[in-house]
């Protein structure tokens, strides 16, 4: 029985001794500086400093674990570029650690003469917009060194080595974390009090000297690439007029494009539809991301905003301005996050909206034997919102059968087809229209044409 | 007994290693000790391949780095990093890096640490610099700062698990320059002075903020019912040098008092920095200008101006001085109303 005891005491030791040395392995301080030339330059700091507590040392830096984060080759990435891949509008946290953090400052040297910690870390993330090369990129797209680049600093000193937010904008990040903290370094004297109370009870450190005091600090930074990809329909505005009494259509039509995708541009998408007096010419369609509220929603709860202004929406030609409705975006792909907003009254395809957009417009009117045309623009914020993306609109019959225009770009229906209790062996017609961004998000229109038996002028008065 | 005795020793033995290896095993940290480290999953020295370039903080006229800048004053200063050179590292601790290239420009960001309150700011400047140098400008005296540069670069090289792709990461150069910053801004106090409920303020205001060089300006501020009779009466007198020689005019700011009145006196404002309260006084005095010569006891809290044998041109006053030494101080005229 003493025998017995006596080996698992033995065994007892040994296993515990096993540990304290593998305790003491992991906890190894780090010494070595990484770099070109890392011994010349630990040589100098040898010369020049007493005390072997690093300049600097390396940091880990990664967002935590989330289903947001897309895999390295997301929409046909290369992995090989080291980018990490997020969503728009989605939230992320980030992480980060370094031995300065860390809760014994021994770890950073092998110095015996026991460097301590003088402080608490103090922590910044910082996050910037940059182009592809890595120049940094102001709200307005500007590259630093144009002449109108605003400094932007987007940085977040929080003292915390974890950091969330959101991604509105689209485009290549690049995350930076800046860390500092003092260092007792234990050379020389350090000796003497703290100092007194300062400002809303802050340490003070009144009777240390910058320079011949044993403090230093020390820092730590880390920078990580992310690329935020764009989940967001692109906004669409389609212009439609109609010619009578014009003879050069085409001209027109160059002159709508122009019109609506300036102010498209300007307004960012979002239709100013206050001055109904503006649409007594043409009607405005506008698919958009909506008002400030309804904006920047996650991938997954993305809606557009539908609204209708102007005399060719409704049978009477009145001019009116629509309400505004949210439409629903739908998933294209999940392994891509792409999004469609599908724009259409038709209740067996479009379920989830086909009411909503039926409150807001139910139809394009035209006159039969009344030259008409339609101007369509698109913007994305996958660029800003600063530029026109294609947009592919044309007439169709319900066969899918594209309707041409003439040569002027114009078109022209001679049979009526509404109501269509009256016409019911009158073929139907669809306007149709189609953006995409060159993230694959798409926005689709498909809205019923329906041809009039009227020569009456549309009446332009306001309901 | 003996029994006993040797099995709890070998039980102690096992649940003692068992608990050390589990406490370097787990990512967990003392958040009693380290509280920043909440929701924090990562090992403090990553094992991958990030490499640290030492860099040094300088004066772009390569004179010596001062002890103590100056608050507001520019200082021009040079980050010195192989990291803005066109030669990326090819070893990080031990590790070989093949044909490394430079992906990236660096990306520079400078800022301020202010060790007595732990917060820092970046600096930025429209100036046209090299891309390591900065401008930096503290305007936050501290006797204890520190300016860091810290500068990311994405660099690629060879993927030896991989022949034929590359991988991807961040070199990283940073620094601190440990640093005073003098205060050179005087006090901006004020007196709110109150009579029989009715009350009139009059205190500074530095404008512009930070200016640099002295002297610093100040706007003063005058305002309350005890004026005129309206509370929410208010004026402001641009330009005044902010310093030991404040006198605010008679025109605008003089008090109307009655002979008789009980006055309180109450000091308003702070110091950008620290006040030095046990300079600090206020009182009423003769005339107005240099030293004031007070004509009662200071820093009472009432003045019963009846008792008071008053000058022929009475005025309040405040004296205040910071701890850097940098002194203010304020006259205030006193009109005798029936």
């Amino acid at each position: 029985m003493k025998k017995y005891l006596f080996l698992c005491l033995l065994i007892g030791l040994a296993f515990s001794n096993s540990v304290f040395a593998e305790a003491e392995d992991t906890s190894t301080p780090f010494a070595t500086k990484s770099g070109v030339n890392a011994e010349e330059e630990l040589e100098k700091d040898a010369k020049t400093n007493t005390s072997l507590v690093p300049d600097s040392v390396p940091m880990s830096l990664d967002f935590t674990k989330s289903d947001s984060i897309m895999p390295s080759n997301f929409r046909g990435g290369d992995p090989d570029k080291g980018l990490v891949n997020v969503l728009e509008d989605v939230y992320y946290e980030k992480h980060e650690h370094c031995l300065i953090y860390e809760e014994d400052a021994k770890k950073m040297t092998d110095d015996e003469k026991a460097a301590k910690f003088d402080s608490d870390p103090n922590i910044t993330w910082t996050t910037q917009r940059v182009d592809s090369e890595g120049n940094k990129i102001d709200k307005n797209g500007n590259k630093e060194g144009d002449p109108d680049y605003e400094p932007v600093v987007d940085s977040v000193n929080n003292n915390v080595a974890h950091c969330g937010g959101y991604f509105y904008e689209t485009g290549d990040y690049q995350i930076g974390n800046s860390g500092g903290r003092l260092v007792d370094t234990g050379i020389g004297n350090s000796g003497g009090d703290d100092g007194g109370e300062g400002k809303e009870g802050q340490k003070v450190y009144e009777n240390k000297d910058a320079v011949d005091d044993t403090t230093k600090t020390v820092t730590s930074g880390q920078t990580m690439g992310v690329f935020v990809h764009d989940c967001t329909s692109p906004d669409v505005w389609i212009a439609f007029q109609e010619g009578a009494g014009t003879t050069d259509m085409a001209a027109c039509k160059a002159d709508l494009v122009e019109k609506i995708t300036k102010e498209c541009v300007k307004l960012k998408g979002r239709p100013d539809t206050t001055d109904t007096s503006r649409f007594e010419d043409f009607s405005l369609l506008c698919v958009d991301e909506g008002k400030t509220e309804d904006r920047d929603k996650a991938p997954w709860n993305k809606t557009a905003t539908l609204s209708a202004i102007g005399p060719m929406f409704n049978a009477d030609g009145v001019l009116k301005a629509s309400n505004e409705v949210n439409v629903k975006s739908g998933c294209i792909s999940k392994e891509d996050q792409t999004r469609l907003v599908p724009v259409s009254i038709d209740e067996d395809k479009n379920k989830e909206n086909a009411s909503a957009v039926k409150s807001v417009i139910d139809g394009i009117y035209v006159r039969r034997n009344v030259p008409f045309i339609f101007a369509a623009t698109s913007i994305d914020n996958g660029s800003d919102r600063k530029k026109q993306m294609p947009v592919i609109p044309r007439i169709e019959d319900e066969d899918g059968k594209e309707i041409q225009a003439s040569s002027d770009n114009s078109y022209i229906f001679r049979v009526a087809n509404y109501p269509e209790d009256s016409y019911k062996d009158q073929p139907k017609y669809y306007f149709v229209a189609k953006a995409r961004d060159d993230s694959g998000n798409i926005t689709t229109i498909r809205l019923p044409l329906y041809i009039l038996d009227s020569n009456a002028s549309f009446e332009t008065s306001s309901k | 007994m003996k029994n006993f005795l040797f099995i709890s020793i070998f039980t102690a033995f096992v649940l003692c290693g068992s608990s050390l290896l589990a406490s370097d095993t787990n990512p967990n940290f003392d958040l009693n000790k380290t509280p920043w480290l909440e929701g924090v999953d990562l090992e403090s020295v990553p094992k991958h391949i990030t490499p640290v370039i030492p860099m040094k903080i300088n004066l772009q006229s390569g004179e010596e780095f001062p002890k103590e800048i100056v608050e507001d004053e520019p200082i021009y200063v040079r980050a010195d990093s192989d990291i803005f050179f066109d030669e990326p590292p090819i070893k990080d601790r031990g590790m070989d890096i093949p044909n490394p290239v430079w992906d990236r420009k660096p990306f520079v960001n400078w800022r301020i640490i202010d060790w007595e309150t732990n917060k820092s700011v970046a600096c930025t400047s429209s100036s046209d610099m090299e891309q390591n140098c900065m401008v930096v400008i503290p305007v936050q005296p501290t006797s204890r700062g520190a300016i860091t540069c810290f500068v990311g670069r994405k660099m690629s090289y060879d993927n030896v698990e991989e022949p034929g792709r590359r991988k991807s990461c961040f070199a990283n150069s940073n620094v601190a320059r440990d640093v005073k910053v003098k205060d050179i801004t005087p006090p901006t106090c004020g007196l709110q002075i109150t009579v029989e409920g009715s009350a009139a303020t009059v205190y500074p205001v530095e404008n512009p903020p930070n200016m640099f060089p002295l002297p610093k300006t100040a706007d003063l501020i005058i305002k309350g019912g005890l004026f005129n009779g309206d509370s929410e009466y208010e004026e402001v007198l641009s330009g005044l040098v902010l310093g030991p020689d404040m006198i605010a005019p008679e025109e605008s700011a003089a008090i109307p008092v009655s002979r008789g009145a009980v006055v309180k006196l109450t000091v308003i404002g702070e110091d950008n920095y620290k006040l030095d309260t046990s300079k600090l006084k206020y009182g009423i005095c003769a005339g107005a200008g240099g030293e004031p010569a007070p004509v009662c006891q200071e820093n009472q809290p009432e003045y019963d101006l009846a008792a008071i044998k008053l000058p022929q041109k009475p005025y309040f006053y405040l004296d205040a001085t910071d701890v850097a030494g940098n002194r203010e101080v304020l006259f205030i005229p006193i009109k005798i109303v029936k």
